[in-house]
């Protein structure tokens, strides 16, 4: 029996005064052997990431370890002085942050950074050849133009490559990655799971810490995982018991919440009449010329025509980039189309056309995707949820009261509108901003990303919540989603796109059962946790798509 | 109220409340008028009672510096108002509206860069005249550019926030979305910078005063050191008392702001990362 490589005994740190908790993380105990997965699952604010941080030595100044070990091969690196750690970091433990674009230096190459993590430790190997070799080894295309490339010049999930390769420079015992692939799109996070399962594949393989909100995730690549809430592990032991048989309520409520498989069922079809009818409409971004480039077009939605049936909910399926998003702001009156009609059929006046914002406010609301960002922050809940209905010309009162009403049906308490945002939780706020775009009492609501700045459980509650609401205020739903998961849960119609296109589109349970079109099936191939339970994909549909 | 934890946020706002006690109650301390000539000129401090010495004309110097600190507050504070009213509906309206008002706004704010601030005040004031009303308004017209361009770009970044386009989308009037969204959310580094730009106002009424174009009727430092300057060999204490009065003021001032500037960013950030 080997040892393990690093050993955390009853670690637990202080958060300073003031906190909602005392700890923010409290007697965590966990063993990680040579060559072995460790997924670290929780929601924000578990204390995940101070975990991770704290075996590097990166707490922030206001947190402290107070008591504890973590015993890497067999000493205490707790509380090492910095000069001592800087030795470990980046040789023998290694870290692959969250957000690719921020972690790298914009303004060196990638070859430079390579170089760099190589140099600091081993600069006798620091040549060129072993950077190719690097960035061949995480799979990169081209690695001679790659070197030469600065990190904005990749996309999303070839910066991640990057910053795996540098991670992997030195031939790390262990690598810590905090949750490389949550930034990434569908597609892309397939991509890069594959990556480090097949660096866990590898002879000479590194330990793996691997800290995700998403249980899918777990389920693809962890041996062993530690489920944490509030700063505590409530569940612990080998991958496949805890998400077979997970035991606290915690674990059993977030199984739930995930493994449902993309599968909608059908639903009866009653014929309605149309909400909403877009004819023929594209639109393209001006991009703002140098003195020395020109001005160029960006089409950013293709042509297309679509008509959405009333009470009817639609998903709009895609990466970032595919013009989801830019949909979403043409039907709310947000950014003017550049070509063709929107109409729209108020119950009042059938035939109508939107023509001014006003019409627009009356009968199409959106709710955002990060309810941090989408409410004033420094306006109290009643003054965001009712000033735009005043200025449509509602009294006072009759706001108040109507706020007072849609705060039950969103859940919440009524006494909670004088409180401000910050007061509230993630899912708290998004309630609010949904109790906001329904004070006009509008037929159509777009929810752009709606639930994925949520926690996994609290997407659930959100998602529920927004089907009730369709079915009680009789809504026309465009949800816009890049989870395929969420759609199949709400949709009646998906609509699949992929670079301004509309590649499919049909009864939901249609496009998730029996998708034609090959994007589709790299889409559904992808949501993780599924590969696991299903067949493989056709490798040759997967590999078709750019990275 | 965090940043009075800081030495030098405490400094200046001790520095602050002595300048505006001495404003506030200048005709107890001081009750003769500053402009009275009530001795021999040119006597030396602590002679005869006068802690500060007389000028030329043997009019009290201490009196002077007192009711001195009165002209300062008042278009410090004045003038800082009015280039805050100025330069926020200006940056307001450019960094909103965008497009062609945009440029044009812009464009007439670097006018106003370009040109070398005192010597357009100078030019500005030889054909109003120098009043008080005059000299605030012109310390205005030479400071707003800053404030404009800083309340340009806060509302730039605000403006595609997304409780700014749900407002958009409820249909509030531009009007109401400048005032209710956007203002209260880019009002933190602007008082910071108008709270700066007392201090400059107080130099600049100086430096227009020794240049013999502050209000003739009121005693103000600028008024003294000009005054004084020729005589600075002989009678040191003319032009020094009511200099280390200005600069003690402006110090604590920028002590004050910066401290709350700075407490400003760090909560700011702070928040950010949550």
């Amino acid at each position: 029996m080997t040892n393990p490589i690093v050993k955390v005994n009853n670690l637990s740190v202080s958060l300073p005064g003031g906190a909602s908790r005392n700890h923010a993380v409290h007697d965590i105990s966990f063993e990680i052997f040579p060559r072995e997965t460790l997924c670290l699952v929780g929601e924000s604010g578990s204390g995940k990431s101070v975990v991770a941080h704290s075996i590097l030595g990166l707490l922030p100044n206001a947190l402290t370890i107070t008591t504890g070990t973590i015993e890497w091969q067999g000493r205490d690196i707790a509380r090492l002085e910095d000069r001592a750690m800087r030795h470990l970091r980046g040789r023998e433990i290694s870290m692959v942050f969250q957000e690719p674009g921020t972690a790298l230096n914009p303004l060196a190459t990638c070859g430079a950074q390579v170089l760099e993590a190589i140099a600091m430790h081993e600069p006798q190997r620091a040549t060129k050849d072993a950077v190719v070799r690097g960035l061949t080894e995480v799979g990169l295309p081209d690695p001679e133009r790659i070197m030469r490339a600065y990190p904005f010049e990749l996309s999303g999930g070839q910066r991640q490559r990057v910053a795996i390769a540098m991670a992997l420079a030195n031939a790390p015992k262990m690598i810590i990655a905090d949750e490389p692939t949550t930034a990434l799109d569908v597609a892309t996070q397939a991509k890069i799971l594959d990556l480090f399962k097949m660096t866990q594949n590898a002879q000479e393989r590194p330990a793996l810490l691997f800290i995700t909100h998403d249980l899918a995730v777990v389920a693809e690549i962890a041996d062993k995982v530690a489920v944490m809430k509030d700063g505590r592990i409530v569940e612990a032991g080998l991958a496949a018991d805890v998400l077979t048989r997970p035991q606290h309520p915690y674990t059993q409520a977030l199984c739930s919440a995930v493994f449902a498989p993309p599968r909608a069922q059908a639903r009866e079809s009653t014929v309605k009449d149309t909400a909403l009818k877009l004819s023929g409409i594209a639109k393209s971004y001006r991009k703002r010329g140098g003195w020395n480039r020109k001005v160029t077009t960006v089409a950013a939605l293709k042509p297309m025509s679509l008509s959405i049936a009333r009470g009817e909910c639609l998903a709009v399926v895609g990466e970032s980039g595919s013009g989801k998003s830019t949909l979403a702001r043409v039907a709310t009156g947000l950014e003017p189309v550049s070509q063709g009609v929107i109409e729209m059929t108020p119950k009042a006046a059938p035939g109508y056309r939107i023509m001014t914002p006003t019409d627009c406010a009356r009968h199409v609301q959106m709710v955002f995707q990060d309810p941090a960002t989408s409410l004033n922050p420094r306006m109290p809940i009643l003054e965001t949820v009712t000033r735009g209905a005043r200025a449509q010309g509602m009294a006072r009162k009759d706001a108040n009261a109507r706020a007072t009403e849609l705060m039950r049906a969103v859940g919440l308490e009524p006494e909670m509108l004088t409180r401000y945002p910050a007061e509230f939780s993630g899912g708290q706020r998004q309630r609010i901003a949904i109790a906001r775009a329904l004070m006009l009492a509008p037929e159509i609501l777009v929810a752009d990303e709606a639930i994925s700045a949520l926690d996994v459980l609290v997407q659930v509650q959100v998602l529920d919540l927004l089907n009730t609401l369709r079915h009680q205020f009789g809504l026309t739903l465009l949800f816009i989603t890049h989870d395929l998961r969420a759609a199949a849960a709400i949709a009646d119609k998906v609509l699949v796109m992929q670079t301004g296109h509309v590649v499919e589109y049909g009864a939901a349970e249609q496009v998730f059962e029996n998708p034609t079109h090959p994007y589709t099936k790299t889409l559904l191939a992808a949501v993780p946790g599924r590969r696991r339970h299903a067949q493989a994909p056709d490798p040759s549909v997967s590999c078709s798509l750019p990275d | 109220m965090r940043f009075l934890r800081k030495p030098s946020g405490l400094i200046g706002l001790i520095g602050i409340a002595c300048l505006l006690l001495l404003a506030l109650f200048a005709n107890i301390l001081a009750p003769a008028d500053p402009w009275a000539i009530g001795a021999r000129p040119l006597l030396a401090p602590l002679e005869k009672g006068y802690i500060f010495g007389t000028d030329s004309l043997g009019r009290d110097v201490a009196a002077g510096v007192i009711h001195g600190a009165r002209v300062s507050v008042f278009i410090g504070v004045a003038s800082a108002l009015a280039t805050g009213l100025i330069g926020v509906t200006m940056g307001l309206v450019a960094g909103y509206a965008g497009g062609w008002l945009d440029a044009a706004l812009t464009r007439t704010t670097e006018f106003f860069q370009v040109i070398p601030a005192i010597v357009l005040a100078v030019v500005v004031l030889s054909f109003a005249g120098p009043n008080m009303i005059t000299i605030i308004l012109v310390i205005a017209l030479i400071s707003w550019p800053p404030i404009a361009r800083l309340a340009r770009a806060e509302t730039m970044a605000l403006r595609h926030r997304e409780f700014v386009m749900a407002a958009r989308l409820q249909g509030e009037s531009r009007l109401s979305i400048l005032t209710g969204h956007i203002l209260p959310n880019a009002a933190p580094p602007l008082i910071a910078a108008l709270s700066l730009s007392i201090a400059t106002a107080i130099l600049t009424e100086s430096a227009l005063a020794f240049l013999g174009l502050g209000d003739p009727n009121t005693m103000s430092w600028g008024y003294m050191i000009g005054s004084g300057r020729t005589m600075m060999r002989q009678a040191w204490w003319i032009t020094a008392f009511p200099g280390v009065a200005l600069m003690l003021s402006v110090l604590c001032i920028n002590l004050a702001t910066g401290a709350y500037s700075d407490d400003l960013t760090q909560r700011l950030t702070q928040k950010g990362s949550q």
